[in-house]
């Protein structure tokens, strides 16, 4: 009869909360397959939230033995490594073309990190301890690797609230920044036409590249030589040319593997106990909150630039600033094209992005340093 | 409104009914003045290096760009 009520312990000792996060993982599941929404992390993440919220399941640590997940989250996670593995994918996929021809539209990048510092003001005035500010903040940079470390770092008790708030919102770049760049922009301004002078760049400058910015960034800030160092190495091993092999194999075999890893752990954070509370709630609307902001900061520094440039700049590529690659270059070149059937903006807005991806990165290394 | 806003709405009012000792897990008990203004200088300090730094990558693209100029046939 003991053996019999074994087989029900998972039955027995479901409870709502249980049952509550069971739904928010089919949920995120259903985004992902129904609507696309980020579907490589959002279906693992939607799965592995499942998992940990069946009671006693095998799948994370228990009393009588290991669980996978918590292996692979002491592996992956807590060590770093899944997050910077994700990077030197990353760094394979970019073509920093765009922004070689265009490096002024490094300065959008800066200004589009203002939603992650915008928020970790918020979030101190919430209450949050400055480590816990600093991880809610970095989901202003639309940057789902570089919020993980940051907030594995400083504030492993939210990380699955952080990182499913960061890939949702990246998701949803084209809702959030269209209302907004309207809102801060005249139609006049949505219409400035910008040149476009295409210029060749050399092998040895696509080269240079990664290694110039690792150096610079690493000596003046080394604990963002990981993250920063991860990125342009892939990075590298694209523009170098003589490795064909390993390049292809970032960006597809490395990049797809170490999705699926991290996607299903970071869903294994999310237990009941740890995730429904209020702060999660707060998380999310902080979310939301930093894009907004990093999309604020972006268009009102163009505008800021205007007023002492002769060749006026479209503001809305300001919003281009946040890392979320490529939507929110999609977003602006069809709002500039809604405009104006004439006005293509998207190589100015493709190089902002890219600009993007590099200030995240730096941000992230930047909170690392100056949060103690 | 999105699926997903309406999702994380719906959420919030299932949180909202979450009982108080779950609602415990705000964090309660610190200086938030401090934390504040701390939060303020790193912000501060932050915004000025990630311009200084993305305009140290502006002019060393400048510069990459002039020494290395593209050979015919290059793209």
């Amino acid at each position: 009869m003991a053996s019999l009520s074994e087989l029900f312990v998972g039955i027995s000792g479901f409870t709502w909360q249980h049952g509550v996060m069971v739904l928010v993982g089919l949920i995120l599941i259903y985004l992902a397959i129904a609507k696309e929404y980020e579907p490589t992390l959002l279906l693992p993440i939607g799965f592995g939230a499942i998992l940990v919220n069946i009671p006693f399941s095998a799948a994370i640590d228990q009393a009588s033995g290991h669980g996978v997940l918590s292996i692979l989250f002491r592996a992956g996670i807590i060590t770093e490594l899944f997050p910077l593995l994700i990077f030197v994918a990353i760094g394979a996929m970019i073509d920093f073309a765009p922004l070689l021809q265009n490096p002024k539209m490094l300065l959008f990048g800066a200004a589009a990190q203002f939603g992650i510092f915008a928020t970790m003001c918020f979030a101190a005035l919430a209450g949050f301890s400055l480590k816990q500010a600093a991880s809610i903040g970095i989901i202003g940079a639309a940057d789902g690797p570089t919020s993980i470390v940051v907030s594995t770092r400083f504030a492993p008790e939210l990380l699955g609230a952080i990182s499913v708030a960061a890939y949702s919102y990246m998701a949803l770049v084209p809702i959030i920044q269209r209302p907004v760049i309207k809102l801060l922009t005249t139609k006049h301004e949505r219409r400035i036409r910008m040149d476009h002078k295409y210029q060749p760049v050399s092998r040895a400058t696509r080269i240079a590249f990664p290694l110039v910015v690792t150096l610079v960034t690493s000596l003046f800030v080394p604990s963002a030589a990981a993250l920063i160092g991860m990125l342009m190495f892939g990075n590298l091993l694209r523009e170098a040319g003589v490795v064909e092999r390993l390049s292809k194999g970032a960006q597809n075999e490395l990049a797809n593997i170490v999705t699926l890893l991290l996607g299903i752990t970071i869903g294994s954070t999310m237990v009941a106990e740890r995730f429904l509370t209020s702060s999660t709630l707060l998380i999310i609307g902080m979310g939301l909150v930093a894009f907004i902001f990093d999309t604020v900061g972006g268009v009102l520094f163009a505008k800021l630039l205007n007023l002492f440039l002769k060749h006026k700049i479209n503001p809305m590529i300001g919003a281009c600033g946040i890392s979320a690659f490529p939507m929110a270059a999609r977003v602006v070149y069809k709002l500039g094209l809604e405009e104006d059937k004439q006005n293509h903006l998207l190589m100015h807005a493709v190089s902002a992005n890219v600009g993007g991806q590099i200030a995240s990165v730096v941000a992230g290394g930047l909170i690392l340093a100056l949060v103690s | 409104m999105s699926t997903l806003m309406k999702l994380w709405l719906t959420f919030g009012v299932v949180l909202a009914a979450v009982p108080a000792q779950a609602q415990s897990a705000l964090p309660t008990g610190q200086d938030t003045g401090v934390v504040l203004r701390r939060a303020l200088e790193i912000s501060a300090w932050s915004m000025l290096a990630i311009f200084v730094f993305m305009s140290l990558f502006w002019v060393s693209t400048l510069v990459l760009m002039r020494l290395l100029p593209a050979k015919s046939g290059e793209k």
